[in-house]
């Protein structure tokens, strides 16, 4: 009778630490994801692949820009979040592909697609080693998602086993600039 | 002997009524459940226009559909008097990532003669292609489906909503993701007539 119980108990036990395991062992997705990479505002940052070096964040209501020869004026819902980097391929050449604005709640902007053909948008072309480009990464995010936002810049969107540089950004969402005209901007 | 051949009788006979029996049971159970479904006529709830909805991924509105010359929001009228069906509507992106998988909230249901497949997403703010949705900022969006040269206009648009569910740790990578689409509701507009020409 005591052998019966104790195999019930094995199976009861084997079936708990399973459940567990299955619960609270982090997934797939998790030992594959994004490595990390935490630095300093205004640091330079090495990666695999790259190096990255925030250096100012700016908000903005509306942006004026010129593209194909055409004046273009966009406005949104929320506010412009501009961030001036400095972005370098190291060892080889490399496509940044990816920059997101992790909001504090959690929320992740994607670099806003609405700007094509403005003038130095990062992300757009080839880094090469040797030859750093400044520009600037355009997110377009709800006002409250401004404080305490993350600048995340990887090579692709979801990056596997691969850096994932990650900037707290100082930045308030208070008194955006009305509008900001990107082709005066003051890079350097 | 008869007694150990009357044991082994009683134990084939055991186990194929017991494999007889759950095999039995499954099957009743599988033809009851597509019974069931085949008896369930699913019967969605009408959106009616400026209503919002939320469709889990997604909060929509959808305002007025109607005929119209344009191929584009800003353009002037597409050469060959060709036609277009055009839907007003707000799209909110309730997700917590940027969202380009817009062109699956709204399909046609059942489809119109002549209309043509994959609609063109325009935002109304910037007069150009949707590209992608922020999370938070809702958008006036405008689709635009062609009409093919010669084809009747159709009076009346019906449109199912798809909705999708959100999963903590999907059940591959355990991942989070937005699964199990299916239509939700469905919204009947009539078309406005394009129109009249200067």
């Amino acid at each position: 009778m005591s052998g019966a119980f104790a195999k019930l108990g094995a199976l009861v036990l084997a079936a708990m630490l399973l459940a567990g395991m299955q619960r609270y062992t982090p997934g797939y997705a998790e030992i594959t994801g994004p490595i990390p990479l935490r630095g300093e505002f205004g640091e330079t940052l090495a990666g695999r692949g790259f190096t990255v070096r925030a250096d100012k964040v700016l908000l903005a209501r509306k942006l004026r820009f010129k593209a194909y020869g055409r004046e273009v004026e966009r406005d949104t819902g929320g506010v412009f979040a501009l961030v001036i980097a400095r972005l370098e391929a190291q060892p080889a050449s490399i496509t940044i592909g990816s920059a997101t604005w992790r909001s504090a709640q959690g929320a992740r902007f994607v670099a806003s697609a609405r700007f094509q053909g403005a003038p130095r948008l990062l992300g757009a072309d080839r880094l090469e080693p040797g030859l750093p480009q400044r520009g600037v990464f355009i997110f377009e995010v709800p006002r409250e998602a401004v404080d305490g936002a993350t600048l995340l810049v990887a090579a692709s969107r979801w990056p596997r086993l691969d850096t994932q540089v990650e900037i707290a950004l100082p930045v308030k969402p208070d008194a955006p600039a009305l509008v900001i005209d990107l082709s005066e901007l003051a890079y350097e | 002997m008869i007694v150990s051949w009357l044991a082994n009788l009683r134990q084939a006979v055991s186990s194929k009524l017991t494999i007889g029996i759950g095999g039995l049971l499954a099957l009743a159970i599988t033809s009851g459940q597509s019974l069931l479904e085949a008896l369930e006529q699913p019967v969605l709830p009408a959106l009616a226009a400026g209503t919002p909805l939320d469709a889990g991924r997604w909060r929509i509105v959808l305002h007025e559909a109607r005929l119209t010359t344009h191929s584009r929001p800003d353009g002037s009228p597409a050469p060959g008097g060709a036609q277009f069906l055009a839907l007003d509507l707000d799209i909110a992106n309730r997700s917590s990532e940027t969202d380009n998988t817009f062109a699956r909230i709204v399909a046609v249901e059942p489809p119109i003669e002549g209309l043509q497949p994959n609609p063109t997403f325009w935002l109304l703010r910037d007069k150009a292609m949707l590209s992608a949705l922020q999370p938070g900022l809702p958008e006036r969006v405008q689709v635009i489906w062609r009409l093919a040269p010669g084809a009747k206009a159709p009076e009346r648009l019906r449109l199912v909503v798809n909705g999708e569910t959100f999963k903590p740790r999907d059940n591959l990578f355990a991942a989070p993701g937005w699964f199990n689409r299916k239509p939700i509701a469905v919204a009947t507009l009539p078309v406005v007539p394009a129109e009249p020409k200067p």
